[in-house]
């Protein structure tokens, strides 16, 4: 992949917008711009992070990556591939390049199906014959082969997001989209899950895209990070010029509100903490709490509808249920 | 509350005489439990809470001075807003609490006191701000009423004046324009606006003790570090007691001075924020705090493997005898499988469970690292 020099995902100029509810008979209805004029390249085998508050349209652009949702304008290359049509023979190749892995573990998973049938549904979807693949993948994730025969309801969470990474790594995907992968999870089963991200990132070669609103876990796990806010990046770096010297005022902000445990045991009170927040906010022109919250409401009904809620197109709203479902599709 | 010793139905019967509802926080009252420090507020002891067959929380014992800021961290299933719900009074039906929960000015142990006792306590002497403001807040009612409310229910406030004071109270939360807000629906603030409320009702009729469980999580970073500021300075002006639940270990020690840590409904470890996290006994907490240590960069030089404890949180029932810890510990040796004793840690005017651990292997202690 990397021979050709093609970035394994490029975005040109994505917009997504979002009709919102009506509220009156005559009036337009209003729209929310959930994503604007973003562009960018993720280079074959980077670690790329996505930070954002919630409703700053992080979920969006990655379920426009991952072919779950179509830009309104704009266009989506995979490996060189136009996505953005969302035709049904592309997102089938896509879904063996580009695999998913859910903040849930308990909704992303069927909990009808046995641990085995659940990691052999990608594979049968792309006609790849099974063989032994599916204890090869349990052994990987650190499982053993008897959760085979299991079902989901039988593991824990962090056993769940194991079997997740599993099914993802199935059809040998060179993508791997990670949506608040740890956040559900408790301290001391993070940490596993992470180094399990690291192990097969690292493993299989992939190209990682994780998304988090946690700063100090995308710190740790990726090499270049983009920031959002109400829809557009606003700045873009690798992960040491953005925590050491972040330049936009909203990415100092973000930084400047993150509770540390070395500074609080350091004597670091909460009123000092509030106080570097303000002067943050200050500073990234946001007037005082209620801009930021009105723009994070603003967002997050943006992600409502694109979740498959009110507002959007019939036709839009039966893709995405069915896709979002199993992730899996292929 | 479900069960009821003879006991505490004597108790309860006791906090039925006028007295009760003349306890004031100025002068401990004369009949304050068994000569205790009046500067405790709360005093949880032998705390035990079960579901049939099943014991959730074994015997929990800790108290909060007043104006002492107290959190209780621990990971999900380890016992936190059940020792929270218990102190309360707010166990769901079906679980059986033993033990005792005593709150300065009250004679009686908490545990098994009627519903109509408990609903002249709660909001008044004790309050609690949940996860979710959404649900905490009736979404048919609009805020100022649900303010004024809590006023009206527990003085004689007429509702003028206590609409008043609710706009006063919207405005000291740092909410913009308090009289709109006053007048607008739960659902038409921001999660970071209806948390503020839920904290302005809180705080309406002066709390001597204010229990927080995971007051932020559902927030953004932003909103987390205004609201933290909100709630410990509406603390401290009142010189109020606080449990703040929570599992982020930088929030809790940005909150608290003191910390106790929860493992399959046991208190493992409690002391000074700096010594638990910063230089922890137990195991358990050792384990934690490493695990929860993101602070090395991905780009940083020979960045390796974070550190984890081995295996999964058991489901409830399903943890060890013994040491709740054993199974997932690297140190645990026969002797763990006893119930290891309390061990004090340096002296705390609150008590020697206030500073302390309960392991055989504490860090330092053998031929490990």
């Amino acid at each position: 992949m990397s021979e050709t020099q093609t970035p394994a995902i490029s975005l040109r100029g994505v917009n997504r917008e979002f009709r919102r509810p009506r509220t009156s008979l005559t009036g337009t209805p209003a729209v929310v711009h959930a994503v604007r004029d973003v562009s960018l390249d993720i280079q074959p085998g980077e670690r790329f992070g996505l930070v954002g508050e919630s409703g700053s349209g992080k979920s969006t652009l990655l379920k426009m990556i991952s072919g779950l949702d179509r830009p309104t304008s704009g266009e989506i290359h995979i490996e060189g591939q136009p996505i953005h049509d969302r035709s049904v023979r592309k997102l089938r190749w896509l879904r063996r390049r580009l695999q998913l892995v859910f903040q849930d573990p308990m909704g992303s998973l069927d909990p009808r199906m046995r641990i085995r049938e659940i990691i052999a549904e990608p594979l049968a979807a792309q006609g790849i014959p099974r063989g032994d693949k599916i204890n090869e993948l349990l052994e990987r994730v650190g499982m053993s082969t008897d959760a085979a025969r299991r079902f989901p309801h039988q593991f824990s969470g962090g056993q769940r997001q194991r079997i997740s990474v599993a099914r993802a790594l199935a059809p040998d995907p060179h993508i791997l989209v990670a949506d608040e992968p740890v956040s559900a999870l408790d301290v001391s089963v993070r940490a596993q899950v992470l180094n399990l991200i690291d192990e097969v990132v690292d493993g299989f070669d992939l190209t990682l895209v994780f998304v988090s609103h946690d700063l100090s876990v995308v710190r740790h796990v990726c090499d270049r990070v983009a920031v959002m806010r109400a829809g557009e990046i606003v700045e873009v770096g690798t992960t040491e010029q953005l925590y050491e010297d972040p330049q936009h005022a909203y990415t100092q902000q973000l930084l400047a509100s993150v509770p540390r445990l070395s500074e609080a045991l350091a004597g670091a009170s909460a009123a000092q903490l509030a106080a570097r927040t303000r002067a943050a906010l200050a500073g990234s022109g946001a007037q005082d709490e209620a801009d930021v919250a009105a723009l994070a409401e603003e967002g997050a009904r943006a992600d409502a509808g694109a979740a498959g809620g009110g507002g959007v197109p019939a036709e839009d709203i039966r893709h995405d249920r069915h896709e979002d479902e199993g992730g899996t599709i292929g | 509350m479900t069960t009821t010793t003879p006991s505490d139905r004597a108790r309860g019967q006791a906090g039925n005489n006028p007295t009760e509802r003349a306890g004031s926080r100025e002068s401990a009252p004369p009949d304050a439990p068994r000569g205790e420090d009046p500067e405790t507020v709360l005093t949880v002891e032998g705390l035990d809470v079960g579901a049939g067959t099943t014991q959730l929380l074994h015997d929990v014992t800790f108290s909060i001075q007043r104006g002492e800021r107290v959190g209780l961290i621990g990971e999900s299933g380890s016992g936190k807003s059940l020792t929270a719900l218990a102190v309360m009074g707010l166990l769901t039906e079906g679980l059986a609490a033993h033990g005792e929960v005593r709150l300065a000015g009250r004679d009686a142990s908490l545990l098994g006191a009627s519903e109509s006792r408990m609903s002249r306590i709660r909001g008044r002497d004790m309050a609690m701000i949940f996860q979710e403001p959404m649900t905490a807040l009736n979404p048919t009612m609009k805020v100022g009423r649900q303010v004024a409310e809590v006023m009206t229910q527990h003085s004689q406030a007429d509702r003028r004046s206590a609409q008043r004071k609710a706009v006063q109270l919207l405005d000291r939360v740092g909410l913009p324009d308090p009289a709109a807000v006053a007048r607008s629906y739960p659902h038409q603030l921001s999660g970071g606006q209806r948390q503020r409320v839920v904290a302005a009702i809180a705080l309406a009729n002066d709390p001597l003790l204010l229990v927080c469980d995971e007051p932020t999580t559902a927030l953004d970073v932003t909103v987390q570090a205004l609201v933290l500021d909100l709630i410990v300075s509406g603390v401290q002006e009142r010189d109020a007691a606080m449990l703040f639940i929570t599992h982020d270990l930088a929030v809790v020690a940005t909150v608290c001075e003191r910390v106790l840590v929860m493992y399959g409904g046991r208190i493992v470890e409690a002391g000074p924020v700096a010594d638990v996290l910063g230089n922890p006994q137990h195991r358990y907490t050792q384990g934690l705090v490493a695990a929860s240590d993101l602070e090395r960069s991905r780009t940083d030089p020979g960045r390796s493997p974070l550190d984890t404890i081995p295996g999964n949180v058991p489901p409830a029932g399903k943890f060890p005898d013994g040491c709740v810890f054993r199974n997932r510990c690297a140190f645990a040796t026969k002797a763990c499988e006893q119930l290891p004793p309390w061990t004090p840690r340096g002296e705390h005017p609150a008590g020697e469970h206030a500073s302390g651990y309960a392991c055989f292997h504490p860090v330092g202690s053998d031929r490990d690292e």
